[in-house]
């Protein structure tokens, strides 16, 4: 039943009740879907009120069943055709892209059509429409509605009943059905799957970077995948896909393997993802565009399916080639309409007036009027309210048009260059030494930052040339992606990372900026400043939704110039009502929008619109602006539109309304260069600071440079067994540089935030090298004579050619290690590690004669308890066993498991990962993915013939051991839980996986936190296998709970030790705020190793020592105060304490807020739902104290490298300045204490010569 | 939602401690560093964050406050609210979210929450901005006369800490303070604090429990009739008028009972309630309050619609998250409406079955602790006398959790026979818990634990439905993990129709495709189903449908059908019985 919305409260409340009915409930929201269901309504409607009714069927003597017409009104195109069922022949056809113009398309169809049958009336065709946008539209010609998979599963059954999957890849959506034999209707059975909220492994991902890698259409089909190399991509969203896709493109790999590598990410994703974990029996059949039209596509599937048949043991038809059964059948495209029309011919059979064509009128009637109908339903006012206050705005905002400096002929033009290298495009700019901006150059990239970089130094030289001036450069600054590679080919004084360029930046020409917002092509960054000091800065670090990339391809789409977006937006009076989020949702909801006959400014204006909202709702996550400041400066390429300039400023002084303090919203001067001014700041401040003289090569040499890019099996790493293949940039900048390139030693750290990052540079030639760089392991590819070599790597050792330098980087990166511990890596370490258990086991009983005259039970037991000594157990290394493998090693120990046939799986990989992640059917949080693949590294990797695995154990651990007080409780969260039947689940669905080899799956719910209920559950679960008795187990579990004691009092010795040692040295610590299994560094992606080679030691939550004195020192007053009950309770900041590994993280936030060592750096999960409630909290604690807060609050599968070196750099550069400030702090501290000693020795002094002193001292 | 098995806590908070901090403290006699260093260098004095305090609801202001409450089905919600008024509280209830509220919550809520709290946290702030607007009543103004009522519990999911998320995000939205009142679900009827406006007591519980199972009877019957009413939207009209009988019947009950004889005796077996509390449960068991507002609106409906059976229609049964399976706004797609739309019967899952489920969960945990010492230890030092007691407690909470149980299912059945047993049944939570057991452990708790995967089973092996459908919000952790486990179901029983949807605001349209197609699976064999029912039933449709005109009872919407073995949709069971009448008729 449903009951309408109460509309106003206030209305006395024993009034009769609302009427029940649908039609209330829609009126509460105005957004698509209600509006396609008034549309629906009203079709149904007005086809029922035309004034001669439904047209009945009328069959001709020439089409004894009429004509049948099915159509497929897809994302982008549209495909009909034309049948007579009575010979089952297609008697026309046809496939056009419709340009987001369906309903226009289709009117254009269903007159052709007309016009192609004269001699058929409307009466006589019956209209069978599929597709996406079929739906809206089946209303107004009277066609019968067919939900896609039904109408490709009709088509598949009738044109090739062999085949048992389907792979169809569209413009925006991708589906799987599987056809399984269903015993009730007799009939197969489809298990459909299709993305659901995402576009990742669609077309849409192909399409994206098809665009960026400017492929002509007609190449497209012919790239292949067979024999290229495969680089790692992300094929889980395009936004990922793009920034890999970037990196390696400037890392030289070439075009076809990146769409090699796509294909491969693409057919991975759908594969691991779509598939839900069902197997894709052969036969196999490729539909849709991408699947059918490029041969990479073809080829990729044809590998991988293959291997899963393999893997999972499919019996394929005797004497047929696998890659055979995957079949890309002619005519793909038509499918949708060919299954619709088969749809028909069943559904006529009982009902003949089903889906006659009523004529096109209707439809033209739509076009005509109803669609501004339906859009004034669910659209809102445009982007301004009146004109006189658009007037005002663009008064205010519009720039004036910059003009660069002119200069005297023969004048010598002193200036700074910087030059910020972006993903997608570069600027440079000349700073004069007055700090005034005299030139600009803007690139679009062309794929490589050194070409860019050459150009755009020459334009600037040029525009400083062509007046005859001469130019002098002082100094050289770099920043954004290729900062590294720039600063070394060119040699610029500083590479300077963006975040902090842009700070720069900005408070050169605003100082009293509080906020920065700076919205870039694919980043945006919000950097939060106090009196001139930055305080806090976010990054949108897995989604680019709030960039304004996707507004300007959104605009070159519409054939608008990225100039005229704000021109057109401004010329909307009402737009439609985006909703915030990902930016392939809001692809979707254009398409819609344009269904609905959204012209392509009003789509525009809705789009800037919801920028802001994006910003600062979705990736920022801050609605709360007022409480951040009251300047606010737009900065970035973006903010040169000023449709979104407006959008932002409105959603900001909304956003202060009722605060009483009026916002002030400036555009940065120059908001396109603000990174490039930055640096060239930096660069000007060492110059007139520190009095550097540039390393710049010089501007001659710039134009000299030449570069070579390799990348093969030249360059492949030996240094480990990853053997990565690297990218040598070789660069030759001319006779200056080889004068001074003679230093062939590596630094082997850079200094400052550039610590430990993976881009070295070399300098020297062959023919300077030293014996034993020439002869150690040598080059493959020796440097020519004046070159210099840059390796781009993806770790330190690969940045180097010869093994002393390896070694040297070792040994250094070693010493920093061992300078700065990293306790999550000790945690993750030490939790496995076999320990020395004591036996508590009853004795292993000799056989006897009498032995099988016991009793069953009995003789059970003994032969269990002799097992015991053989029985190998597998865990998985995941989730909540990173805090309590101690106890279950030392149980197994404990009863006589030999400690190395307790076999846990490798640390999480990529390669682990990919390997056993194909049978997952959900998707949930990154860490409770990664478990089917750990299964499948025990299953396949650890259990072998020799050295079988007979259980595999992976508890569902519900409590955990708490060592807080007054908690509510101490839970673990549910998905890691749950997670061991889910993963269960996936290998037993099809095969029983475990049974096949001959492996038993253990999976108890346990108490950790009630002993003697897991005694219970323990001997409940162990008891048969391993013939346990009560006593023994009792015995174990007290041996176990005493291991893991032990093994967090280690944690905690080693956290005091650290802290110790920085306490006593003034440093600065890091308390990774995170759950146990983020200490595996396949989960966290290594950023808590970048951290630690920046120098900075790392502790855990975990590992905070509880000493009575330290907890005294912390918390000691506190308590005294009443203000919380206890050192470790969290009653006083959280109520709802039930979730032990949040309480436990709320702790450690409050312990880090109140020592003066410590920083936070929160790491979290996407799709953590017992962090998410907790991360303003979190905040809350350690920003009220004044410590500085990092986060990283997304980890997904997706390791986005570029983010986290960027993220890391920031961090590093405002921890070198927190640090420099705590030691100020500490000196100043100890000044005072030495002052005040020196007082109270000449005050002793002074009071001993006081006559009378002396004899009371005395 | 979430279920929070009421497990055993010593210390009567919970968290049993295991690793004493005194065992890690001061190991080796370390007396800590630096002491003085740190005290001299310690970070700039500045307070420390602390929670904000909250404000009770006192008995003294209950009259001059507002209570507002939401997280069911309209129906519900209007049932609830004029049992709160019968008991003389101020309620009012929120209107049903919607996908601007859901943007509300998003803005004021942390981030990566699940969408049940986006919906009702943007519900919530909305209706106060409105009030704000409308009656330009300040925000402190507002948080004197309004206060907000919700569920809650302990655990493992975040639902448990949706009351901080309420009062950050109320206070990010500038109601800093607004009162939050919880009750705990497994809390028992008693959990009233001292002076506080909210008697969590036995009329209280009542009154909420009769509400809950009319509102579920009627929600039932609604999903029932609608699709098959011959004059589009005639059942909800009545229906409206059903509801205003219910509605006056849940504002008129009196709990002004007098304690009997058996009442009093009763009450010496019974610990924690009196004889007054006795007498109310005496009352509900014997009255016939509610039974007979239902058998009012039955023949209300029986005499104004009129319904056709022999349209085939699928039967989906809805699953999924409490919430989302529950709301019949944007929360979930509307997706009542869209199956009904798209020629479907929609099974609705009554909150009595979510009652039926605490219970059983409970006792399960009772079970399973059976026999072990209250503090847990592993070597307990237990007298006899000690034992003997736990013993008795064990039996004493036992009984007391048997008997709530049988009271839940004898009127729930009671309400239904009421309608003519029209309304499903409670299924059994020990059949449920054993179907689901091969996939799911029925103590997997958070969210609805095992039961997702066990309804799953029991509708399509029982062939009760043509199609599962089941729908969870965005970023429902247990919920998430169900479906991982139903891929084992699914892949067992080959029989199984089964959707899962993640509810989630951006992905509405493609939700629908997918439901459609799965429809379009469940159609096909609900025709199938229907052939072999006219083939069994040796007639053919247009003599059943003439036969049917014939006589008006079977046009009756609460007119009795007989379930066959084998056939899930009501047209098939239908044509089935029809044409079993007309053999037994000889004018037929």
């Amino acid at each position: 039943m449903r009951v309408a919305p109460v509309q106003n409260r206030q209305a006395e409340p024993a009034e009769p009740p609302h009427r029940i009915g649908r039609r209330e409930g829609a009126a509460q929201s105005r957004l698509d879907a209600r509006a396609d269901q008034e549309l629906l309504a009203y079709s149904a409607g007005s086809a029922r009120t035309r004034p001669h009714g439904r047209r009945p069927f009328r069959p001709t003597v020439e089409y004894p069943r009429g004509l049948m017409v099915g159509m497929d009104v897809g994302s982008t195109t549209v495909k009909a055709v034309v049948v007579d069922p009575a010979r089952g022949a297609i008697l026309w056809r046809d496939y056009q892209r419709h340009g987001t113009r369906q309903p226009e398309m289709v009117l254009e169809f269903l007159r052709r059509i007309e016009r192609d049958f004269p001699d058929v009336a409307c009466e006589s065709m019956r209209v069978f429409i599929t597709g996406s946008g079929g739906a809206s539209l089946a209303g107004f010609i009277g066609a019968r509605h067919v939900q896609e998979v039904n109408a490709v599963s009709l088509a598949v059954e009738r044109l090739f009943p062999d085949v048992r999957s389907v792979i169809e890849l569209g413009g925006q959506d991708a589906k799987i059905i599987v056809f399984k034999d269903d015993p009730q209707s007799g009939r197969l059975k489809k298990l459909p799957s299709m993305n659901d909220k995402c576009a990742g492994g669609t077309g849409a991902v192909i399409d994206k970077i098809v665009a960026k890698l400017q492929i002509p259409p007609e190449r497209l089909s012919d790239l292949g995948y067979d024999g290229l190399r495969i680089h790692p991509v992300a094929g889980k969203c395009g936004v990922f896909a793009e920034t890999d896709i970037n990196g390696l493109q400037k890392q030289g790999v070439h075009s076809e393997e990146l769409m090699a590598s796509l294909f491969e990410s693409i057919v991975l994703q759908n594969l691991s993802v779509l598939t839900r974990g069902h197997t894709l029996m052969p036969k196999v059949l490729l539909l849709g565009g991408p699947n059918t039209f490029i041969r990479g596509m073809v080829e990729c599937w044809r590998h991988h399916l293959p291997l899963m048949w393999a893997e999972r043991n499919v019996e394929l038809p005797p004497g047929a080639r696998p890659e055979d059964l995957v079949i890309v059948p002619p005519d793909a495209q038509y499918f949708g309409a060919i299954g619709a029309v088969e749809f028909g011919k069943l559904e006529t059979e009982e009902n003949p007036n089903l889906g006659v064509y009523q004529g096109h009128e209707h439809l033209e009637w739509y076009l005509r009027v109803g669609r501004v109908q339906e859009k004034q339903a669910c659209g809102v006012r445009g982007l301004w309210r009146e004109r006189g206050e658009l007037d005002a705005f663009l008064s205010e905002y519009r720039k004036r048009p910059w003009e660069p400096a002119t200069f005297r002929p023969g004048q010598t033009v002193r200036a700074f260059i910087g030059v910020d290298g972006g993903s997608t495009s570069t600027k440079g700019i000349l700073l004069d030494p007055e700090r005034n901006v005299i030139a600009k150059a803007y690139q679009l990239s062309k794929g490589n930052p050194i070409e860019d970089t050459i150009e755009i130094i020459g334009r600037l030289r040029e525009q400083v040339e062509r007046q005859k001036a001469r130019l002098e450069i002082l100094g050289v600054g770099t920043t954004g992606y290729a900062k590294d590679i720039l600063k070394e080919v060119i040699g610029a004084d500083v590479a300077l990372v963006e975040t902090v360029a842009h700070t720069q930046a900005c408070l050169h020409y605003y100082p009293d900026a509080d906020v920065i917002c700076d919205v870039g092509g694919q980043d945006i960054k919000l950097i939060f400043l106090k009196n001139g000091q930055v305080k806090d800065f976010k990054l949108n670090t897995q989604c680019s939704a709030g960039n304004g990339y996707f507004l300007q391809s959104t605009a070159a789409s519409f054939g608008y110039d990225v100039e005229q977006y704000a021109e057109a937006a401004f010329a909307a009076e009402s737009m439609p009502e985006f909703g915030y989020g990902c930016a392939v949702f809001l692809q979707a909801d254009i398409v819609d929008f344009q269904r609905k006959g959204w012209q392509a400014n009003e789509i525009m204006a809705g789009l800037a619109a919801v920028l802001p909202k994006n910003i600062w709702l979705y990736v920022a996550q801050m609605p709360n602006l007022a409480k951040l400041g009251r300047t606010f400066v737009l900065q970035g390429g973006t903010q040169h539109n000023l449709a979104a300039v407006k959008a932002q400023v409105d959603f900001i002084r909304a956003r202060f309304q009722g605060s009483g303090v009026e916002p002030r919203i400036l555009v940065h001067e120059h908001c396109g260069e603000s990174g490039a001014i930055g640096c060239a700041l930096e660069a000007y401040r060492l110059w007139s600071q520190q009095n550097r003289r540039t390393t710049f090569i010089g501007l001659d040499n710039v134009r000299r440079i030449e570069y070579r890019v390799t990348r093969d099996e030249r360059t492949r790493c030996r240094f480990c067994k990853n053997a990565c293949i690297r990218t040598f940039i070789d660069v030759t900048v001319g006779a200056e540089d080889e004068e001074r390139a003679v230093d062939l030693s590596t630094r082997l750290l850079k200094s400052g935030a550039e610590e430990g990052h993976p881009t070295r540079f070399k300098k020297g030639s062959a023919g300077t090298a030293s014996p034993a760089a020439r002869n150690g392991d040598g080059s493959r590819m020796p440097l020519q004579r004046g070159q210099k070599r840059l390796i781009v790597a993806t770790c330190e050792r690969g940045t180097v050619e010869d093994r002393e330098d390896m070694l040297q980087i070792q040994k250094g990166l070693a010493a920093v290690k061992k300078a700065n511990p990293n306790l999550m890596e000790f945690a993750a370490r030490e939790a496995f590690l076999p320990g020395p258990a004591v036996r508590v086991h009853d004795p292993i009983p000799a056989r006897r004669w009498y032995e099988p005259l016991l009793p069953a039970p009995t003789r059970r037991r003994l032969q269990a308890m002799r097992r015991r000594q053989d029985v190998r157990i597998g865990i998985p290394r995941v989730l909540n066993l990173y805090s309590l493998a101690p106890f279950f090693r030392t149980f197994f120990e404990s009863l006589g498991v030999p400690a190395e046939n307790v076999v846990f799986s490798d640390y999480t990989s990529l390669e682990l990962y990919k390997a056993g992640c194909k049978r997952g059917s959900i998707d949930p949080c990154w860490p409770s993915k990664v478990c089917i693949a750990h299964v499948h590294n025990l299953l396949y990797r650890k259990h072998t013939p020799d050295r079988p695995l007979h259980y595999i154990w992976f508890p569902m651990i519900d409590a955990m051991p708490t060592w807080l007080e007054n908690v509510v409780d101490n839970r673990a969260c549910p998905t890691a839980a749950i997670t061991p039947e889910s993963v269960k689940a996936a290998y037993i669905k099809e095969q029983d996986a475990f049974a096949c080899a001959g492996v038993k799956y253990l999976d108890p719910m346990l108490h950790m936190d009630e002993p003697a209920l897991l005694v219970r559950q323990l001997r409940d679960a162990w008891g048969e296998p391993l013939g346990l008795s009560a006593g023994e187990t009792r015995r174990a579990v007290e041996v176990a709970y005493n291991a893991l004691e032990d093994f967090q009092r280690r944690l905690h010795e080693e956290g005091r030790k650290v802290l110790e040692q920085i306490e006593q040295t003034d440093r600065v610590g890091v308390v990774v705020l995170s759950r146990p299994y983020h200490a595996d560094p396949g989960i966290s992606h290594g950023i808590i190793e970048e951290l630690q080679k920046l120098g900075y030691p790392v502790l855990t939550q975990d590992c905070l020592p509880i000493d009575e004195p330290i907890l005294e020192r912390l918390f000691g007053e506190e308590v005294a105060a009443d203000l919380c009950a206890s050192a470790l309770s969290i009653d006083d900041v959280w109520k709802n304490s039930y979730s032990e590994n949040t309480n436990r993280k709320i702790w450690a936030a409050k312990f880090v807020a109140r020592h003066p060592n410590l920083v936070a750096l929160e790491l979290s999960s996407f799709k953590c739902g017992h962090d998410a409630p907790i991360y303003a909290l979190i905040e809350d604690i350690i920003e009220t104290s004044g410590t500085p807060y990092f986060c990283f609050k997304d980890i997904d599968e997706n390791k986005p490298t570029g983010s986290i070196k960027i993220r890391i750099e920031t961090i590093g550069y405002f921890l070198k300045r927190y640090s420099e400030q705590l030691a100020e702090r500490q000196r100043k501290a100890r000044r005072v204490e030495q002052q005040v000693r020196q007082w109270e020795q000449q005050l002793a002094g002074q009071r001993r010569d006081l006559p009378g002193e002396t004899a009371v001292a005395g | 939602m979430d279920n929070s098995p009421d497990r055993e806590r010593p210390d009567g908070l919970g968290g049993t401690r295991l690793l004493e901090p005194k065992s890690l403290s001061n190991p080796g006699g370390v007396t800590g560093p630096a002491g003085t260093l740190f005290e001299r260098a310690a970070r700039p004095r500045q307070p420390h964050y602390r929670r904000p305090p909250e404000r009770p609801l006192t008995r003294a202001a209950r009259g001059q406050v507002t209570i507002l409450f939401g997280g069911l089905t309209g129906c519900h919600e209007f049932l609830v609210e004029a049992g709160m008024q019968g008991l003389g509280y101020r309620v009012q209830r929120l209107p049903t979210p919607t996908r601007t509220d859901c943007q509300t919550g998003k803005e004021y809520c942390n981030p990566g929450q699940c969408n049940p709290s986006y919906f009702t946290v943007g519900a919530l702030i909305n209706h106060l901005k409105r009030i704000q607007r409308e009656q330009g009543l300040t925000a402190e103004r507002i948080g004197e006369q309004y206060a907000y009522m919700t569920a809650g519990s302990c655990g493992p999911c975040r639902f448990g800490m949706y009351e901080s998320e309420y009062r950050m995000a109320l206070e990010n939205a500038g109601f800093p303070g607004f009162r939050i009142l919880v009750f705990q679900q497994g809390g028992g009827l008693k959990q009233s604090c001292e002076g506080t406006a909210i008697d969590f007591n036995v009329p209280f519980f009542l009154s909420l429990l009769n509400a809950l199972f009319v509102g579920d009877c009627l929600h039932s019957l609604a999903s029932q009739i609608r699709p098959y009413e011959v004059v589009p939207g005639r059942t909800d009209e009545v229906m409206s008028e059903c509801l205003a009988i219910c509605r006056q019947a849940m504002r008129d009950k009196s709990y002004e009972i007098r304690a009997g004889l058996a009442s009093r005796c009763l009450s010496r077996v019974t610990p924690g309630y009196d004889a007054a509390d006795v007498a109310k449960f005496l009352e509900q068991l014997r009255g016939d309050w509610y039974t007979s507002a239902l058998r009012r609106c039955g023949d209300l409906l029986n005499e104004k619609v009129e319904v056709d059976y022999t349209r085939p229609k699928p039967k989906v049964k809805i699953t999924g998250e409490f919430w989302a399976q529950t709301t019949d706004g944007d929360g979930n797609f509307r997706m009542f409406e869209f199956l009904e739309r798209e020629n479907a019967e929609v099974i609705v899952e009554p909150v009595a079955g979510w009652i039926t489920y605490i219970l059983h969960q409970a006792m399960l945990n009772r079970t399973d602790r059976r026999g072990l010492p209250a503090d847990m230890r592993i070597r307990p030092r237990q007298t006899w006398r000690q034992r003997v007691d736990g013993w008795m407690t064990y039996q004493k909470k036992m009984f007391l959790m048997r008997v709530a149980r049988w009271m839940v299912q004898r009127e729930y059945d009671r309400l239904r026979a009421a309608l003519n047993d029209i309304v499903p049944p409670l299924v059994s939570q020990a059949t449920l818990r054993e179907l689901a057991r091969p996939y799911m452990n029925p103590r997997a708790a958070g969210g609805e634990g095992h039961l997702e995967v066990a309804k799953t089973i029991y509708y399509s092996k029982n062939r009760l439905a043509h199609m599962v459908l089941s729908v969870k919000p965005f970023g429902c952790m247990p919920s998430t993990q169900s479906d991982g486990v139903q891929a084992a179901v699914i892949a067992h029983f080959p029989e199984v129709i089964f959707l899962p949807i993640e509810t989630s605001p951006e992905g509405e349209v493609n939700a629908y495709s997918r439901v459609q197609m799965a429809l379009g699976e469940a159609k096909i064999r609900c025709k199938a189903e229907f052939a072999e029912a006219l083939r069994k039933a040796g007639t053919d449709l247009e003599k059943i449908r003439l036969y049917v005109a014939a006589h008006p009872e079977l046009r009756k919407p609460l007119q009795k059908v007989p379930m066959h073995k084998g056939f899930a949709g009501r047209a098939a069971n239908f044509v089935l019985h029809v044409a079993d009448r007309m053999r037994a008729d000889p004018c037929a």
